[in-house]
C-alpha cells in the first residue's frame, strides 16, 4: 500500500500558460513541507511521463496533486505530451488524486477510480482564469489570478491539514465562494470584478469528485460519474457512457431522503391533528 | 445543441456585449474544446465565439449565466 506520509506534487512550467500554475503549486509545496509532509516536488522539465512514473514507483506516495493541461481522457506534462490517459492509470491505484486540469473529471477521473484510485478530484470544464499581468509569474501576486489559484489550491491545503477528502472538497468550494464574495462586496467598483466572479463560479461548478466505493467483483456494475461500469476479470470497464441508469441512481439518491422527510412530516402532522382532536 | 431558450440567450449576449463595450471584459486563458488547443481568448474573441454559436461560445454564455446567478444571489 502507498506510503501515507508521502505526497507528490507535479507542476510543469514550460507548457503554454503554465507559469502561473507552476508558482501556485509551489505555495502548496512550501506549506506541505512546513507541516512536516515528506514531499516529492516534480517541477518544470522534470514533469514528464517517464520521470513521474519512476518517482511514483520509487516513493509510492498516497497523495498526488498535479497541475497541467488536460482533456477528457488525457493529462499532459511539461512538454505537452501525455502523462496519464484513460486505460493507463493503474499506477494511481490506492492513491488520493487531484488534477488541476481542464476536463479530466469527465473520463480520466472515472478511469482512475475504476482502476483502484482511492479518491479523485478534478474539473469537467475548461478550468479558466484571468490575470492582471499575464501567465508567467506567481499568481498569488496577481490581483485577479490569486483568487482563482488560491481557491483551487485550497482542496490540497485541506488535505495537508489532514482533512477528510469530502471536507477538503467543501473547503475548496467555500474558498471559491469567499473570493466571489470578495469581488461582490469588497471590490464591486473594480472594472473586472464581474469577470473574476464569472470565472470563479465557472471553475467552482466544474469541480468533480469521485470516491472509490469498494472492490470489483466480476459481473457487478456501478456508476462512476455518469458512466456505467461493469467488473470483468476483476477490472472495472465502461459498459455505457452517460448511462441513463446512472442518472436514475442520482434521482433515487435524492428522492429517497425527500420521501423520508415528507413521510416524517406527514406522520408528525397526523399525530398533531389527533392530539388536537 | 443550444443551451438556452432564445430570450435567455439574447439577455446573456446583451450583458456580455455591454461589458465588452464598457471595457470591463478581460482576456481569459483556456482551451478550445473543438481543437484541444490551449489559447487566450481576448474579449473580442469571446464575442465572436458567441456570435458564431460555437461550443466555446455556448460556454461563454453559460459562464455569463453563472455570473448573473451569483449577482442575483447576493442582491
Amino acid at each position: 500500500m502507498p506510503n501515507q506520509n508521502k505526497m507528490m506534487i507535479v507542476r510543469p512550467k514550460n507548457c503554454h500558460y503554465c507559469g502561473n500554475g507552476f508558482y501556485a503549486l509551489g505555495h502548496v509545496v512550501d506549506y506541505a513541507r512546513s507541516r512536516g509532509w515528506d514531499i516529492t516536488d516534480i517541477q518544470a522539465e522534470q514533469a514528464v511521463k517517464e520521470n513521474i512514473y519512476n518517482e511514483i514507483q520509487q516513493d509510492d506516495p498516497a497523495y498526488y496533486y498535479s497541475f497541467g493541461h488536460g482533456s477528457s481522457c488525457v493529462q499532459v506534462g511539461d512538454t505537452e505530451q501525455e502523462v496519464f490517459s484513460c486505460g493507463n492509470t493503474d499506477i494511481l491505484a490506492n492513491r488520493t488524486i487531484y488534477f488541476l486540469s481542464c476536463l479530466c473529471g469527465i473520463s480520466l477521473g472515472p478511469d482512475i477510480i475504476a482502476n483502484g484510485g482511492n479518491a479523485f478530484a478534478g474539473y469537467d470544464v475548461e478550468w479558466t482564469w484571468i490575470t492582471e499581468d499575464g501567465t508567467d509569474d506567481d499568481p498569488y501576486n496577481d490581483r485577479y489570478a490569486k483568487g482563482m489559484y488560491e481557491s483551487a489550491n485550497e482542496l490540497w491545503v485541506a488535505i495537508i491539514e489532514n482533512n477528510m477528502f469530502q471536507e477538503a472538497v467543501q473547503r475548496c468550494v467555500d474558498k471559491y465562494n469567499k473570493w466571489i464574495d470578495y469581488w461582490f462586496y469588497d471590490n464591486p467598483e473594480d472594472e473586472y470584478s464581474q469577470e473574476a466572479i464569472r470565472w470563479l463560479a465557472w471553475n467552482r461548478d466544474g469541480l468533480v469528485t469521485l470516491i472509490n466505493e469498494g472492490p470489483c467483483t466480476n459481473g457487478s456494475t456501478r456508476c462512476i460519474g455518469s458512466n456505467l461500469y461493469t467488473c470483468e476479470n476483476e477490472e472495472w470497464v465502461v459498459l455505457e457512457e452517460n448511462s441513463s441508469q446512472c442518472q436514475r441512481s442520482l434521482s433515487i439518491a435524492v428522492a429517497i431522503p425527500v420521501l423520508l422527510i415528507v413521510g416524517i412530516a406527514f406522520i408528525a402532522m397526523t399525530g398533531k391533528l389527533k392530539k388536537t382532536k | 445543441m443550444k443551451t438556452f431558450n432564445p430570450d435567455t440567450e439574447q439577455l446573456l449576449k446583451q450583458r456580455m456585449e455591454q461589458r465588452y463595450v464598457q471595457g470591463r471584459m478581460k482576456e481569459v486563458y483556456s482551451i478550445d474544446p473543438e481543437t484541444g488547443q490551449y489559447r487566450k481568448y481576448t474579449p473580442q474573441d469571446q464575442i465572436i465565439e458567441v456570435q458564431r454559436g460555437t461550443q466555446k461560445g455556448e460556454e461563454f454564455l453559460l459562464s455569463e449565466k453563472k455570473l448573473m446567478d451569483e449577482l442575483n444571489k447576493r442582491l
